[in-house]
């Protein structure tokens, strides 16, 4: 019959006490008198020996947790016996039948909801988790491996994956800070990877009065809803055409040109960034590119983008123009050589031919280029060319 | 709109049914002059005369068999059998013969009966009188099987069974005979084999039914103002069983805890369980399917130990707190 270990109450005032470190590793045998494990109360720490004889089939509380007295934090047993977790109550066998054992098999018995607990080795190279989670992995191009989760048994679930995601509890937070995790964490590592590459930023002044004229009456006109970003990507699409080089990517010692041109738009989520991919953007009419970022950003919003959707970019637009800043200095989305930035709209006074002050509509590109293969000059040329693009709105819609 | 209990609810569906179908008549221990062990057919013997509400003798097996002869030769029987343990005795023709004659008899001859017993414990009745029965009668291809929680559903699909060509066991709940619900006062009729959605929410899917469905409600109402959202689904039928709406909300909430009051192991909550996991809501989970019925137990005479066997508020908010740790 296994035995449970619990939180010794080792004074009057203890009401729960951290678990420091365990001694014995789960499957590992332990005699009676051996030391189990250390444990730390607010006064003092000390060592706790195992009650019984047997193997460590379970260890239910790990180092670092805070637990109440007389909570069961492992299980000492024979392998191969079920486990029934409760409050301190060896695990029952199946009830007797019998009407004399009825009152006793309902007081055995009041949790019989409780999952039980199989003492179970971990499978080697398995990384336990929620199907909702596995499902989301997916989705997010990220590898389980590795990863310890929050739920029972250490599954990962959805709130590991995606510490702000929209599941029905926020993260996780304590005062020691929050556990950088998923998406967070995977964001954490391009970044570090980004900033290793030589990475200038140019910055344009594009007039964008006339486009901003075309927008709207191309949307009052056509019942469409086009958005300023919808414009940079398309005139970005365009300029990479002509401009192979900043559509590629160095990996190793050779700079491979990619032969679609795949768009990425950076989408803002709660605490995580999402980059669905517009792909064959510099095919796709406006009406169909506009139709596809839409989806595309809803999707990003919802955690709901597939692999196929969130991967193969070649180029990355980002725009911060929403929240007032003019311009910036975006990080490469590696492996991708460049990464556009888009600035707020302002209204500024500037002469016009005729030397006369007018008021136009104005924003500022960023183009941030990977400076190992594309140098200033071209860099600055194809920056060049997507200013042109927007600032001729015929051009842009040929 | 009007409120009626859930006892009167069931007594018009009959009576409406007696009065629209001259084929459709009562038969059971005390259904007449009594008026039913817990009165759901007074009145009806003043109203449809001793012909079409028959007391019968004690034998729940002859009422039983009676009703399956009547169905065959064309009658709509209605049997009321007084508690519903006592289908044990009914078995055999409401297992071997009602379920049976029409697939064995190529179609050419038909069952239309609804036997009506009501379940639950909670009244003091003990072991013999208090158990929760739909387990037994749902391995029975052949039978559908409801069990309502409200008056508006109890009148609706009592109706539908009645129509029914094949033989529907009705499971009333004692405990909710005298509970009142809106049902209105023109004529209306469920499908058997749709479940609904007594309560949204976005955090975890609470499926039950009969007696347990408004405590689940009574809980998901207690953890709203904590702002944990718990969807209730009632499944009303069990056979047929309306797995759509069960998947549907299971791939929503992404966890599921399965309620009823008869005993967990070997209950029909496996079924619903198992449902969910067998179907793409599997993909959506976040924590296992858990299921809580009663304890390992007969029904306990004593009152505090019979309130406890069964899944509490206390019991099914703390399983709900535990899925959502």
């Amino acid at each position: 019959m296994a035995y449970p270990v619990i939180m010794p109450k080792t004074g009057m005032s203890m009401e729960e006490g951290t678990i420091l470190r365990w001694l014995k590793k789960e499957g590992e045998e332990v005699a009676k008198g051996e030391i189990l494990l250390e444990i730390e109360t607010d006064k003092t720490s000390m060592e706790v020996e195992a009650e019984a004889s047997g193997r460590l089939l379970r260890i239910l509380s790990k180092e670092g947790e805070v637990v109440p007295v007389t909570q069961t934090i492992a299980w000492i047993g024979q392998p191969g016996e079920v486990l029934q977790e409760g409050a301190g109550v060896a695990p029952a066998t199946a009830a007797t039948s019998g009407p004399a054992a009825a009152p006793a098999a309902a007081a055995a018995a009041p949790e019989a909801a409780a999952l039980p607990v199989a003492a179970l080795p971990p499978v080697p190279g398995e990384v336990p988790a929620t199907p909702a989670a596995r499902r989301r992995a997916r989705e997010l191009g990220l590898a389980l491996d590795g990863m310890s989760g929050s739920g029972p048994f250490g599954a990962v679930r959805l709130r590991d994956l995606a510490a702000a995601g929209p599941g029905p509890q926020g993260s996780e937070e304590s005062a020691a800070g929050k556990a950088l995790q998923g998406m967070r964490k995977a964001i954490a590592e391009k970044m570090v990877r980004s900033w290793q590459v030589p990475s200038p930023t140019l910055i344009t002044r594009v007039d964008v009065t006339e486009l901003e004229q075309t927008r709207r009456s191309l949307n009052a006109a056509g019942g469409l809803k086009i958005s300023f970003t919808d414009l940079v990507i398309k005139a970005a699409a365009a300029a990479l055409g002509e401009h192979p080089r900043l559509n590629s990517s160095l990996e190793g010692e050779r700079i491979v040109l990619h032969g679609q041109i795949n768009i990425g738009l950076a989408v803002a989520l709660e605490d995580g960034l999402a980059v669905p991919v517009v792909r064959g953007a510099d095919r796709l009419s406006l009406r169909r590119l506009s139709e596809t970022t839409r989806e595309l950003a809803g999707l990003a919003r919802e955690w709901r983008l597939t692999r196929e959707q969130s991967s193969g970019g070649t180029f990355t637009v980002s725009n911060l123009g929403m929240y007032g800043i003019t311009a910036f200095t975006p990080l490469l989305n590696v492996p991708e050589s460049a990464i556009l930035g888009v600035g707020a709209i302002q209204e500024v006074l500037r002469f016009d031919d005729q030397r006369q002050v007018v008021a136009r509509q104005v924003l500022e590109l960023s183009l941030t280029h990977d400076h190992r293969h594309i140098d200033g000059a071209p860099a600055a040329l194809f920056l060049q060319a997507v200013r042109r693009l927007l600032e001729n709105p015929l051009a842009l819609l040929m | 709109m009007r409120e009626i209990t859930y006892a009167q609810a069931i007594r018009e569906a009959m009576s409406e049914e007696m009065r629209r179908d001259p084929k459709v008549f009562l038969l059971g221990e005390d259904v007449g002059v009594y008026g039913g062990a817990f009165g759901v057919s007074a009145g009806m013997i003043q109203e449809f005369g001793e012909e079409r509400v028959r007391d019968t003798p004690i034998s729940e097996a002859a009422i039983t068999g009676c009703a399956v002869g009547a169905a065959i030769t064309g009658m709509r029987p209605i049997v009321e059998i007084m508690f519903s343990d006592f289908l044990t005795i009914a078995m055999d023709q409401l297992a071997n013969q009602a379920a049976k004659v029409r697939y064995q008899f190529g179609g050419q001859a038909a069952v239309p009966m609804v036997l009506r017993a009501p379940g639950g414990s909670g009244t003091g009745a003990a072991a013999q009188h208090s158990q929760s029965v739909e387990a037994w009668v749902c391995n029975v291809p052949g039978l559908k099987v409801v069990i309502p929680s409200t008056p508006y559903d109890a009148k609706g699909l009592l109706k539908t069974a009645i129509r029914d060509d094949n033989p529907v066991v009705f499971l009333e709940q004692k405990l909710l005979y005298r509970t009142k619900g809106p049902v209105p006062e023109e004529e209306y009729t469920l499908p058997l084999g749709s479940a609904e959605v007594k309560r949204p929410g976005r955090d975890l899917s609470l499926v039950s039914y009969g007696r347990m469905v408004p405590r689940s409600l009574e809980v998901a109402a207690a953890l709203a103002t904590e702002g944990i959202e718990v969807e209730v689904v009632d499944i009303r039928s069990l056979r047929p069983l309306d797995t759509a709406t069960l998947v549907a909300s299971a791939r929503k909430t992404g966890r599921v805890l399965v309620v009823h009051e008869a005993p967990q192991f070997g209950g029909f909550g496996g079924e619903i369980a198992a449902a969910v996991g067998d179907s793409e809501a599997f993909y959506y989970l976040d924590a296992p399917i858990r299921r809580l019925g009663a304890m390992e137990t007969p029904v306990p005479y004593n009152r505090h130990l019979e309130a406890h066997v069964v899944p509490t508020a206390e019991r099914i908010t703390a399983a709900v707190r535990d899925l959502l740790k």
